[in-house]
């Protein structure tokens, strides 16, 4: 007596054939048992076993030397230009601004998304422009827009602007 | 780049397989690649050598299947082995195996040719089976490799790649369910089915293929 059911024994063969090495490796020994054990099965590996000789004559043509040369060829140029990417850099042929900036910081900071150090450029760019406006208030720029207003008007800082329109004390 | 290329590059062997639960032959644990895949990645022309003397013509003889034709057959597994290089260094061990990620691979860009070919990629049966290119030819030994390899051809896509994939290239059901990303039941539907067409294709020949008089049922 075995484990297998003849409708499972029928549907192995059904899909992989009567070749044992093409069976489900967890159900291959109690396949082989239920042979062993079971005539009808042994009846049914038989009959279906015409498919598995004719898929058999089947043979496939070696791929060409060239082939090989080319993969390795491929291989070498590839993981060369990973292994320095600035050095393999070509510009010109439709990799960009942004590539670049890629693979410059990805050298400079191998691992760190390019993203970050721009945008943390960008942060510190801005804030310095910010700064330097702040600080180099031109006085000639406030007196022409003075005098373009005919003197009337007056640029104001945040204290006056407050005591004058809302009220409020500073 | 193919949308399915694509995926798979982007999501470099992550199991999608739901029901099946690799075990010893689908494992990436005792995979013996994942050494060479990591030297290739720094460099190491030793390690992409192994590689390619072990996969390549496995490669090959799969793509040269699906596609029936030698130039692209190589064309595709160039262009494979071009993605394992560009892709070695973000390789991660312990999501599959990397057999099974390179068939996967190749599967796919087979299937885009497929595609651009516009063959049939349905799973139903062709309603009129084009027997014609099948008769009329002096059986000798490569006409005979000719006349299986045109029968497996007519098969729709799916089919044709389960065959491919568990009775040519030997690659266990496991594998096979997680290169074609289906279930168990699914491989084995698509298995029976396919050998179900060949047979009905085949067994008006079997005397002249093999010499006997009849193909078996089931």
């Amino acid at each position: 007596m075995t484990d297998m059911a003849i409708e499972r024994f029928r549907e192995i063969l059904s899909a992989y054939g009567c070749k044992e090495q093409n069976w489900p490796a967890a159900e291959r020994k109690k396949a082989n048992d239920f042979i062993t054990a079971d005539e009808n099965a042994r009846k049914l590996l038989e009959e279906m076993n015409s498919l598995d000789s004719i898929l058999d004559l089947n043979d496939i043509a070696q791929p060409s030397n060239d082939l090989r040369s080319a993969i390795l060829s491929d291989a070498v140029e590839i993981l060369a230009v990973q292994k320095h990417p600035m050095r393999n850099m070509q510009w010109g042929e439709g990799r960009g601004l942004w590539s670049f900036i890629q693979t410059f910081m990805n050298e400079l900071l191998p691992g760190t998304p390019a993203w970050q150090p721009v945008m943390m450029l960008f942060v510190v760019a801005m804030l310095g422009v910010s700064i330097g406006g702040y600080v180099n208030r031109h006085p000639e720029g406030d007196k022409e827009l003075i005098a373009a207003f005919g003197g009337d008007y007056e640029i104001m800082d945040g204290e006056d602007y407050l005591q004058t329109f809302i009220g409020e004390d500073a | 780049m193919d949308a399915d290329a694509d995926r798979i590059e982007r999501g470099i062997c992550v199991s999608t397989v739901g029901t099946v639960k690799p075990d010893s032959t689908g494992s990436s644990m005792d995979d013996p690649d994942v050494e060479f895949v990591q030297r290739a990645a720094k460099g190491d022309e030793d390690a992409v050598r192994v590689l390619v003397d072990r996969h390549m013509s496995m490669i090959h003889a799969l793509s040269f299947r699906l596609l029936g034709n030698g130039q692209d057959a190589e064309d595709v597994t160039q262009e494979a082995f071009m993605r394992v290089w560009t892709h070695a260094k973000f390789w991660e061990p312990d999501r599959a195996r990397f057999s099974t990620w390179l068939y996967r691979v190749s599967v796919n860009l087979c299937y885009d040719r497929l595609r651009k070919r516009r063959e049939v990629l349905t799973d139903e049966l062709p309603e009129q089976v084009d027997r014609a290119v099948l008769q009329d030819m002096v059986l000798v030994e490569s006409e005979k490799s000719n006349r299986v390899r045109e029968a497996v051809s007519l098969l729709p896509a799916r089919q044709k790649i389960a065959i491919t994939l568990c009775h040519f290239q030997g690659v266990s059901n496991i594998e096979a369910a997680e290169v074609m990303e289906v279930s168990i039941e699914a491989l084995e539907s698509l298995l029976a089915r396919g050998r179900r067409t060949l047979r009905k294709i085949l067994c008006e020949e079997k005397e002249e293929l093999l010499g006997v008089e009849d193909i078996g049922g089931g």
